[in-house]
């Protein structure tokens, strides 16, 4: 099977992001997944869905067409970080 | 993990802003970056044009927080500008054009380079998870101790 690849995308890309992308790779692999996490910017989008199996964000996005969003805070205040993360396990799957 | 601390001091807090608006919070801690020659002096400006078009207040455990911040080419050296607010005042929540969030701790951030200080970051968005540690430094009525809640934290390997 071939590697599971997500997309974390931010307002502009100078904070958050970076951060959302270690927590989400840590996450993952404490569950036991190995993906790839890429960054863009919320912009980025349209250009860059196709190609990802789910997409992370922190701000509205449109243009994702059929790839899965989940749009959360979660990777940065804490609050319901482990619902979130097996939202994202069950939609890789 | 030394990530925060390095970037904090006693000199860049502000206890207890007396403001009206996200947007007089972010004046006052820019000012203050400025003035420590942080941030040139285009950056509260943009600071505050970004607030509006991609808010940074997130809703916590404990009390409600923003992240300020802006490009880096308005930043000379990297720090974060840190404010506790008596009174909250509402910042709109990151993500959203609706929804607002009440803030009483401000962490204003002059970032020149995200990757390079990505362990800054960590440390800080660490902080929020614990909401106990948020409720003290807002309490904190002493620059000092704000600082030191704040290392101790982050040597505690919690952040």
């Amino acid at each position: 099977m071939a590697k599971k690849k997500v997309l974390v995308a931010c307002g502009t890309g100078i904070a958050t992001s970076t951060v959302v992308v270690n927590k989400v790779k840590e996450s993952l692999a404490a569950k036991g997944l190995d993906v790839s996490v890429d960054q863009c910017k919320a912009s980025e989008v349209p250009s860059k869905a196709a190609s990802y199996d789910l997409i992370i964000a922190t701000t509205p996005i449109t243009g994702a067409g059929d790839t899965p969003v989940i749009r959360t805070l979660s990777f940065l205040t804490g609050v319901g970080i482990d619902k979130d993360i097996e939202n994202i396990v069950e939609k890789l799957k | 993990m030394e990530g925060l601390t390095n970037y904090i001091s006693e000199d860049l807090v502000l206890i207890h802003i007396d403001a009206e608006d996200e947007f007089q919070c972010i004046d006052q801690l820019g000012e203050l970056l400025l003035k420590k020659g942080f941030v040139k002096d285009t950056y509260t400006q943009a600071v505050k044009d970004r607030e509006k078009i991609y808010p940074t207040g997130l809703s916590t455990n404990g009390v409600g927080v923003a992240i300020p911040h802006t490009d880096a080419v308005h930043v000379n050296a990297p720090a974060v500008a840190i404010g506790t607010l008596k009174q909250p005042v509402l910042f709109h929540l990151m993500g959203d054009d609706e929804l607002k969030v009440e803030v009483q701790l401000i962490f204003q951030l002059a970032i020149n380079d995200p990757s390079e200080q990505l362990e800054m970051l960590q440390s800080l968005v660490g902080l929020f998870s614990d909401g106990e540690l948020l409720k003290n430094i807002q309490q904190s009525e002493d620059p000092k101790k704000t600082i030191s809640l704040i290392r101790e934290a982050v040597s505690a390997g919690q952040c």
